[in-house]
């Protein structure tokens, strides 16, 4: 399979607090990585330096064989790396349609009308909101809102940070169902999501990592062997899968 | 009665330049959300600047304002760069940028004052004609002061709702990250922010300038006149800044004619104790969700 992201031996610190020791983890073209682990482990801090929000003390990232490891964020998103951010993923005081409009701040009039309606297409319910304030809409209808913002500029590789965070389950259920559909729609090549909802993540998943405290500790390769180590997961996860 | 009419027209005139400020200040106050007392400064920057080139250097006064309110743009850009900024990437707190911000205002007025002296310096020429309306009077500067005054404001917010760097710009203050992670010119718009602001300060500097002179410590009393209407009229709306402004000057201008000129600093003040009691996000915001908050 062909390698897309590459992340090499990286450390990242807030301060003097080293968080992340020595991160390695491959994304390869048409693969689904689920990123687990507790609250506090650095999930997002990791996805945090792959956008490049956060610089790295150590290591690198590579993308499509080049290192993007000195990119600002702006340059990596336009290379085709997008992050839905785990909180404050949209701006509460303008329209949905302004929203959208900001996550295809660099398309051309024709392309943001083109993207837009094949975002709307995928996120039905958004179409009667268009001129709704993004801040009077409901959880469900936010994440749905923010993971169309990202989709806008045509992203290759999606890192998604809990996308089903604050939501009923079935409305957890139906926006990960809906991420194969999205990830063909819009030709995504490769998307790495945390999530704690794990009986929901493992199904749609090809690859599983496991982060805790600030270090890969498992990476599986299928879901199901993954399910068959309940030691590993029992000290990690008080959930039965 | 035509006491209070002129009153009334004057304070419509005044609301012009409250706007002004209003604009400026909350530029920077919605957009980064730490209180710019270095508005103070950035205001008396661009009249002084006027009047070097104007009544010193004897340049045209056109050529003079356009470069004084480019000077004023200048100043803005170069504080964020030099001071804000640095301290923003050490994650200093906004405590911090308010002293900073401080520090820089009191370190403006003391150099102008060093190079131009505390008095009142008078940036216009010769005898301002006035004209009447039936039994009210108006100054050409006021003509001037309500139609520039106006069309910059009302033009901008015509380019607020359409431009979107300008929705970036907005939705810098909500959601910083966002906006970056969006790939949006995070640096460019900030550097937008610093100059529109230090260029609404100077027309609104300008427009008073021209009319009364200058001296280095109005800018305390602009900045807090465009403070209290950003407050008082809701951070969150560009037409509760100016509703703010517009109440702000016709409240002054019924307390002039109640009262005195002297009950102007209760009065603004008054206003903004009596908002943030009773409806903190300010007169003009609207609806939220709880949580917002
Ligand atoms: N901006 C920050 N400044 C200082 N410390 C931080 C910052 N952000 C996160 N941390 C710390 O870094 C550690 C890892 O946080 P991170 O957000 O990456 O965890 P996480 O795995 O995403 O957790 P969760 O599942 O709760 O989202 C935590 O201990 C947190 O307190
Ligand atoms: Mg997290």
């Amino acid at each position: 399979m062909e390698m897309l992201l590459q992340i090499e031996g990286i450390d990242a610190s807030y301060g003097k607090r080293q968080i992340l020791h020595e991160i390695s983890m491959n994304l390869s073209r048409g693969e689904k990585v689920l990123l687990i682990g507790p609250n506090g482990a650095g999930k997002t801090t990791l996805l945090k330096t792959v956008i490049g929000l956060l610089p790295p003390g150590n290591g690198a990232v590579n993308y499509l064989g080049e290192d993007i490891t000195g990119d600002s964020v702006r340059t990596r998103v336009r290379k085709g790396i997008s992050y839905l951010l785990q909180t404050e993923n949209i701006v509460p005081g303008l329209t949905v349609e302004e929203n959208l409009a900001l996550g295809g701040y660099f398309l051309s009039k024709q392309e943001l009308e083109k993207r837009k309606n094949m975002v709307l297409d995928s996120m039905e319910f958004l179409k009667p909101k268009l001129k709704t304030r993004a801040g009077l809409m409901s959880g469900g209808e936010r994440q749905g809102l923010a993971l169309s913002m990202i989709l806008m500029r045509n992203p290759k590789v999606l890192l998604l940070d809990e996308p089903s965070a604050g939501l009923a389950p079935k409305a957890a259920k139906e926006i990960i169902e809906r991420l194969d559909k999205i990830q063909a729609a819009f030709q995504v090549e490769t998307v790495c999501m945390v999530e704690h909802n794990l009986k929901l993540a493992l199904k749609w998943a090809t690859k599983i990592i496991l982060l805790v405290q600030g270090r890969v500790v498992l990476v599986s390769d299928s879901p199901k062997s993954f399910i068959q180590q309940p030691e590993e997961l029992e000290k990690y996860f008080f959930e039965q899968v | 009665m035509t006491l209070l009419l002129q009153l009334i027209l004057n304070g419509i005139v005044n609301a012009a330049i409250y706007s002004l400020l209003a604009v400026g200040f909350g530029l920077v106050y919605r957009s980064l959300r730490f209180f710019y007392i270095a508005f103070g400064a950035v205001y008396i920057v661009a009249s002084y600047a006027v009047f070097a080139l104007a009544n010193m250097a004897g340049l045209p006064l056109l050529v003079s304002i356009i470069l004084g309110l480019l000077i004023g743009a200048i100043s803005g850009v170069v504080m964020d760069k030099s001071v804000y900024l640095p301290l923003e990437k050490r994650s200093a707190s906004t405590g911090v940028l308010f002293i900073a911000s401080l520090g820089i205002y009191i370190l403006v007025v003391n150099l102008v004052a060093l190079f131009f002296g505390n008095e009142v310096k008078i940036l216009s020429m010769g005898i301002e004609p006035s004209f009447s309306i039936g039994t009210l009077v108006v100054t050409r500067m006021q003509v001037v002061q309500f139609f520039v005054g106006w069309i910059v404001v009302i033009g901008f917010w015509f380019i607020i709702r359409k431009n979107n760097l300008m929705k970036g710009i907005w939705a810098m203050g909500e959601t910083p990250d966002l906006v970056v992670v969006l790939g949006l010119p995070y640096k460019f718009m900030r550097m937008l922010v610093f100059a529109l602001s230090s260029v609404f300060a100077g027309i609104a500097s300008l427009l008073t300038a021209l009319d009364v002179g200058i001296d280095p410590h109005v800018g305390m009393h602009a900045l807090l006149t465009g403070a209290v209407a950003v407050l008082v009229g809701g951070v969150d709306v560009y037409r509760g800044w100016i509703g703010g402004a517009v109440l702000l000057a016709v409240l002054q201008s019924i307390a002039v004619w109640q009262f005195s000129a002297r009950w102007n600093d209760l009065i603004t003040f008054g206003i903004l104790i009596i908002t943030l009691l009773f409806r903190p996000q300010g007169l003009f915001s609207p609806k939220r969700r709880r949580e917002e908050r």
